[in-house]
């Protein structure tokens, strides 16, 4: 009897599409009608009008079917608005980067004829490193919360669709590891210049940032030839 | 019958969020809750059923998970979000205004005492 309510369902979806979620839905479907035929048994219904019952509880599923057919993965209005936040985010970040170079400039030496070391001059290499800091944030945050793709349903295409975009997030990852690589060279080539006066091995901070990029970029690809 | 539920039919969404908001449950379970709440005066065909829940999670309504096995096909659980019971509410308010307003204009005069 269980046969004949899936044998019903599956004639209802003859029409629609063969997705996940049409799949998920006709489960869902069984499930449920199952449970209604079983209570209506349990009621002491014979199992021909139990199952009529039950059937003819369904309705009309036209609208169901119809709305399968639509698309709800890729929203134009959504994907918009996530494109002019990625933009802002990585501008505004661009923007630090270019400002920061205004504090050690306005605070020290090219100025007024300070010294890094005066507490005045040291404030404004402090300020640098703040925008800095804020800068890759952003962009770190703008490359983690950039939208998965979610596949919309089993075929080869979303399945590549979807795979795709995991490795360009997992590349955006890598990238802005990179960029806070470098960036903490450069902070701590200053560091060393400044407070220790050892700008001249400190240069050397400089040969070491992409040895570390090449370790972890070695590290990454073996990693993902485990998984 | 077929009149009252061409009625009821436009507040489908807020009937299924007043039984989520009592606690999680799946369609047939729903369903069988309304049949009694109304002892058995109204029912919800399936596909108007499923039509709501796929709303009303488009709209953020509710959110929907799987449960365990029981008749030995999945069950999907519904549970309500915060969204979810901020529409039920302004969706109460409306009502008993409507509903309301629709008495003083249809009721004739001294019916209702």
């Amino acid at each position: 009897m269980n046969d004949m309510i899936k044998n019903h369902v599956e004639s209802l979806f003859v029409e629609a599409p063969t997705t996940r979620r049409a799949n998920e839905l006709k489960d869902e479907l069984v499930s449920n009608l199952t449970a209604r035929y079983n209570d209506l048994i349990s009621q002491g219904m014979d199992e021909d009008t139990a199952c009529k019952t039950t059937i003819d509880g369904i309705g009309d599923v036209k609208e169901l079917i119809t709305s399968l057919r639509e698309q709800e993965v890729f929203d134009p209005v959504q994907a918009q608005m996530q494109r002019k936040r990625s933009a802002l985010l990585t501008s505004a970040a661009v923007a630090l980067y270019i400002v920061s170079f205004v504090f050690p400039i306005f605070f020290s030496g090219a100025i007024v004829g300070r010294d890094y070391e005066t507490p005045i001059g040291i404030i404004g290499v402090a300020l640098m490193f703040v925008c800095w800091a804020t800068a890759t944030g952003l962009l770190v945050y703008n490359g983690v919360s950039k939208p998965r793709y979610l596949k919309e349903d089993d075929t080869i295409v979303e399945d590549f669709k979807e795979w795709k975009s995991d490795k360009n997030k997992k590349s955006a990852i890598l990238k802005s590891i990179y960029s806070m690589v470098y960036m903490l060279a450069t902070i701590l080539f200053f560091i060393l210049g400044v407070f220790f006066h050892a700008w001249h091995p400190g240069w050397l901070v400089f040969l070491l940032a992409p040895v570390v990029v090449q370790i972890i970029k070695l590290v990454s690809i073996y990693r993902e030839g485990n998984d | 019958m077929s009149i009252a539920s061409d009625l009821i039919r436009g507040h489908t969404e807020t009937i299924v969020l007043a039984q989520l908001s009592e606690r999680d449950s799946y369609g047939y379970e729903i369903n069988k809750a309304i049949q009694q709440k109304t002892d058995g005066l109204f029912e919800l065909k399936e596909a108007t059923l499923y039509s709501a829940f796929r709303r009303l999670e488009q709209g953020q309504c509710v959110k929907s998970y799987w449960g365990g096995e029981d008749t030995g096909a999945r069950r999907r659980y519904y549970s309500i979000t915060p969204v979810g019971a901020a529409v039920l509410a302004q969706n109460r308010i409306d009502w008993h205004e409507a509903k309301e307003i629709i008495d003083k204009l249809i009721i004739a005069e001294g019916a209702l005492e």
